[in-house]
């Protein structure tokens, strides 16, 4: 004779693949919608380039501990966007998966960001965790604090 | 005390094993492009989870190795995102023993493979996808920006996609790992300790002489 428990954990198991795959499929369908990325992204609503930004845009070198990473000044880029007092907003970091992550305008000072082929377009940040290093970047949202 | 003493030193050599394999084996798979928190917490974090509770059969016993082993992964070497890891593992051993607590410590209600795979592909999936959404939230605040809700809810879909693997591979190391309920392993005082603080302080001496070499 079943107890409860041993009724219920093969259903919750169950369920539990369920979402696994559901969200797999998702996620898959969501990627495959999702266009390829590039060396674009928008601020603002505003799409603009890696290759433009760098003609424009201050080149720094910043120190992590992975090391030292060189890339486009953040701050240079924020303001270049027009954004007249980038202090009053915080960015969010919105990566094509769409993983994202909202920093305020302190950290924002502080980071660069880079173009490679493994990571398209990547923002770094030397004095916070790694998971506010969003790659794959494709929007970066400015929101009034 | 005799018995607390036991637990006490089980803790730290379960922790520290835990917090090893996810240090040593968990870069390892990591450098070689596999998903290693998968498989990490699928295989390694279920195996030791489960053994210590099969063998010292104490409530929170899981929760204090996930301390440990949150500890000293925190003392990584390799790349990554330490504060993150090191939250998951703390987060995997509390979540464990929630989703456990209400099994009886000699397992009689796992005696089916049914139940044995079931269970196995519940824990993986909630101890991983728990773990996940804990580091999410918490990295954050600790981080000092603050979390915000539409940042978690934005990647909930990959979040519970990746809790998939884990599920998979906990269906097989539940059952693998639950036949070692047929060991009877009685080990004398005089050389419990002696083993237990020798293994442990291994694990750690070694995370942390690899640590000054590579990171500090």
């Amino acid at each position: 004779m079943l107890t409860g428990k041993e009724k219920i954990i093969p259903v919750l198991a169950m369920t539990v693949l369920l979402i696994g795959i559901v969200a797999t499929v998702y996620v898959n369908a969501l990627e495959n919608n999702t266009k390829g990325p590039d060396n674009f992204f928008t601020i603002n609503g505003n799409k603009l380039s890696f290759e433009s930004l760098s003609e424009t845009t201050q080149e720094i070198t910043i120190e992590t501990d992975e090391g030292n990473k060189t890339g486009l000044s953040l701050e240079g880029i924020i303001t270049e966007s027009g954004i007249s007092c980038p202090s009053c907003y915080r960015y969010t970091f919105k990566a094509s998966d769409p993983y994202q992550q909202t920093v305020s305008w302190n950290e924002v000072k502080t980071g660069i960001l880079t173009y490679s082929q493994e990571y398209n377009l990547r923002v770094y940040f030397p004095n916070i965790a790694h998971t506010f290093w969003v790659y794959d970047l494709i929007e970066i949202e400015v929101n009034e604090v | 005390m005799n018995d607390k003493m036991k637990l006490f030193a089980g803790i730290i050599l379960f922790g520290s094993l835990w917090g090893f394999s996810e240090v040593i084996i968990g870069s390892s798979l990591s450098g070689a492009g596999l998903p290693s928190g998968m498989i990490m917490t699928g295989i390694f974090a279920l195996a030791f989870l489960v053994i210590s509770r099969m063998f010292y059969k104490q409530p929170g016993m899981q929760i204090g190795m996930g301390l440990v082993a949150g500890g000293l992964r925190m003392f990584n070497p390799f790349v990554g995102c330490h504060v993150c890891s090191a939250l998951a593992i703390m987060s995997e051993g509390l979540i464990f023993e929630l989703i456990w607590h209400k099994l009886s410590f000699d397992l009689k209600e796992l005696k089916t493979p049914t139940l044995q795979i079931s269970m196995g592909i519940l824990s993986a999936y909630i101890v991983y996808v728990g773990g996940y959404i804990v580091t999410q939230v918490v990295t954050p605040v600790v981080a000092g920006t603050g979390f915000f809700v539409e940042n978690l809810i934005a990647f909930m879909p990959q979040i519970l996609a990746s809790g998939l693997i884990p599920a998979l591979l906990g269906a097989v190391t539940l059952p693998i790992i639950l036949q070692a309920k047929r060991l009877d392993l009685k080990i004398k005082d005089t050389l419990y300790y002696p083993t237990a603080i020798g293994i442990s302080i291994f694990c750690w001496a070694f995370v942390l002489g690899t640590w000054f070499l590579f990171a500090a």
